[in-house]
């Protein structure tokens, strides 16, 4: 059996002054209006907040400084995101940028697609969307079935990508496809990625809308899209380990168990200083589930930052991690007649929770793949 | 203090180490079920006072070193892990404490204590709160072995048993429940980590050397004659003299019963699901493990108790998130 380890992290006092740093960073901005809390991190998107963000030093924060980015650890991204997770703010334009595209073009680009693309991510003024999933590819996704062929000075795409959140917007997606048949005695052979200009010619969005009422995501169409060579990303037909590195970094983050901290935070506000004792046990068991889970999440964040990739470790956290996002609604819905100070808030923030939860256990990873991975880890 | 995010390391990192891994091939070489069983039923006197003498020897019984310093906590609490990962059938647990508060007439006999003997429950049923304090903390510590070991046995047993032609390993049911287990048996180690770590370097509280009426569990499991009829009473929850010396020191202490507690009731259930009737047998050894697990459970107050106290705590000092981020 393969050990499981989350050492501890040992949290500076850089990070600490980071986390007052963004703090004052979001109140401010909240105070002149510049944006207003959302709930879930995929509801909002503000191109003007994205580009605010970077122009105070706060994205791209651990590459290098000849990339735009500032040298800093995997820790203090950590405390920025949570801030900004808890903030409410409007990070759909840098998330997916800051949080992977980035990382994996820093890892695995060419020296030309590392000046051309982190220095606009670490400004907040470059967006990308993933894409991944396809009609017929949603866990499986070794399944898909979007072609690149090679033509004169680059590839032709064509196919389509489903669940691509706010692909409409964004300026870029990293697209994983297949650049060779498939073999179905070697699945995952074959497969490749490329970072794709989303506003080149036979390209299109399609608007998914979701229960919830919004539209994030879209359907994008490849209808013989071209590519240049110098946007292949990696190595040619090496695309299925490059994706799954990339997973670490799209698990293990506090997005996976912080979607419903506003509902939580709320409900302990409501419940008023000496609260019922019903209220104050469910807020003593979250909280006990929240600390632990920081803590887990620290620990893969100083991992990543010692350049390992924790990909066992990451799916664990998140799968525990949906339980607890999953478990707040419930005890708020059980327990909102026990809460002085109920009110229209947390109205709000209970029927979002309710209306997006379906979703917390799907992205990144449904909870069946994370508990396959794990099992997996432990010699199953 | 690096800047790097990297692991916490301590001077003291290569003795803890050697002292564990002396624990745990002690335990290794000398504990089995024959042991265990002769424990509960008082014929085992003769192995058990040698094994006494061993861990004596290499210096185990001292490892929490003596009152009023806690900073070799870590170093307890690493041998207690073992203690508990190897479901050892003597109190070296209470023995620590007993020895830390410089009364170790108080502690277990050391000759031979088995399970079954009743001595170390009556000590710690009237103890002082500091007592109770380091008591819950290595009996934390204690568990989190325990249920790696109920882990690591399920998952064995998963890949070896087979039914309909191939290992139950195979079927996803069996394993989706062991990877929750998993991250249970995880959790609790992070919050049990976390809580020693930071009780060792802010201290308890002085006082609080009135003792509580409170039975406490002896290194005994449930169904072995030597818990005490009630073991669930009123706990207070270590607020106060004789508990961790600062609120964040308490919040993790809770935070760490509560985790403990909660993935406690996961292994246990998940380990017999997966070993089938085997594992409900008395020939199967299974259930040293989870019957240890079941009473360690409740100890000091179960998770629902202490629950109730850190969310009034909590609204009592709020708001939440900056309490929580303040104790990083």
């Amino acid at each position: 059996m393969q050990p499981l380890r989350f050492d501890p992290a040992l949290f500076t006092s850089a990070a600490t002054e980071t986390r007052h740093r963004v703090r004052a960073f979001l109140r401010d901005g909240l105070a002149r209006g510049q944006w207003t809390p959302g709930g879930d991190f995929t509801r909002g998107f503000s191109a003007e907040f994205s580009a605010s963000l970077g122009a105070e030093g706060f994205l791209g924060l651990t590459w290098p400084r000849v990339y735009g980015g500032h040298e800093r650890t995997m820790l203090e991204r950590y405390v920025v995101t949570e801030e900004l997770l808890v903030a409410g703010a409007p990070v759909g334009a840098h998330w997916v940028a800051d949080r992977q595209s980035g990382p994996v073009i820093l890892r695995l680009g060419t020296e030309d697609q590392k000046r051309r693309y982190l220095p606009g991510i670490a400004a907040g003024t470059l967006h990308f969307a993933i894409g991944m999933s396809e009609p017929g590819a949603g866990s499986d996704l070794a399944a898909v079935r979007t072609r690149a062929e090679q033509v004169d000075g680059g590839w032709r795409l064509r196919g389509r990508k489903v669940w691509t959140t706010w692909a409409h917007r964004c300026h870029h997606a990293i697209v994983l496809v297949r650049t060779r048949p498939l073999d179905q005695a070697r699945r995952h052979a074959g497969l490749s990625q490329f970072v794709v200009d989303l506003r080149a010619p036979g390209i299109s969005a399609r608007p998914i809308p979701n229960m919830a009422g919004s539209h994030e995501f879209n359907e994008i169409l490849f209808d013989d899209a071209f590519v240049p060579d110098a946007d292949l990303l990696g190595v040619e037909g090496e695309g299925w380990s490059q994706v799954t590195g990339e997973l670490a970094f799209e698990r293990a983050g506090p997005e996976r168990f912080l979607s419903s901290i506003r509902l939580l935070l709320e409900m302990a506000r409501a419940a008023g200083d000496a609260p019922d004792p019903a209220v104050a046990e469910a807020l003593g068991r979250l909280a006990a589930q929240l600390a632990t889970l920081r803590r887990m999440s620290m620990s893969v964040a100083a991992m990543l930052q010692a350049g390992v990739s924790p990909n066992l470790e990451a799916a664990l956290i998140k799968d525990l991690g949906n339980r607890f996002e999953r478990a707040v609604p419930e005890a708020a819905r059980l327990l909102r007649d026990r809460l002085p100070g109920d009110g229209e808030a947390l109205t709000t923030l209970l029927e979002e929770a309710l209306l997006t939860a379906p979703s917390w256990s799907l992205r990144g990873g449904t909870r069946e793949i994370l508990k396959g991975i794990i099992g997996r880890g432990l010699g199953l | 203090m690096s800047d790097t995010g990297a692991g916490r390391p301590t001077a003291n990192d290569d003795t803890l180490a050697l002292v564990r891994d002396a624990a745990a091939r002690l335990f290794d070489d000398r504990v089995d079920d024959a042991l265990r069983e002769a424990a509960e039923s008082n014929s085992g006197g003769g192995r058990l006072a040698a094994l006494s003498r061993d861990c004596e020897a290499i210096g185990l019984l001292d490892a929490l070193g003596e009152s009023p310093s806690i900073e070799a906590l870590p170093m307890a609490a690493a041998v207690a892990m073992e203690t508990g990962r190897h479901a050892v059938p003597l109190p070296i647990v209470e023995a620590m404490v007993a020895r830390w508060a410089g009364r170790p007439q108080d502690a277990p006999d050391r000759e031979c204590i088995a399970v079954a003997a009743p001595a170390a429950a009556r000590v710690f049923a009237r103890s002082p709160r500091a007592w109770r304090t380091l008591h819950l903390a290595l009996r934390l510590a204690q568990a989190t072995g325990a249920m790696e070991a109920a882990l690591a046995r399920a998952v064995r047993h998963a890949a070896e048993r087979e039914q309909f032609g191939r290992p139950i390993a195979a079927f996803q049911a069996i394993q989706h429940q062991l990877a929750v287990a998993a991250e249970e048996s995880s959790a609790a180690r992070v919050a049990t980590d976390a809580m020693i770590d930071r009780l060792a370097r802010d201290g308890l509280r002085a006082g609080g050397m009135d003792a509580d009426a409170c039975p406490i569990g002896s290194e005994g499991s449930i169904g072995s004659g030597s818990t005490p009829p009630v073991r669930v009473v009123a706990a207070p929850p270590l607020e106060g003299p004789g508990g961790p010396a600062t609120d964040t020191a308490w919040r993790a202490l809770a935070v760490a019963r509560i985790r403990v507690a909660e993935a406690t009731s996961v292994l246990v259930e998940t380990a017999h699901q997966v070993h089938g009737a085997i594992g409900f047998t008395r020939e199967h050894g299974l259930h040293h493990l989870t019957r240890r697990l079941m009473a360690w459970r409740d100890d000091h107050g179960s998770e629902s108790r202490w629950a109730a106290a850190l969310g009034a705590h909590l609204s009592a000092r709020g708001p939440l998130w900056e309490l929580l981020t303040g104790d990083d």
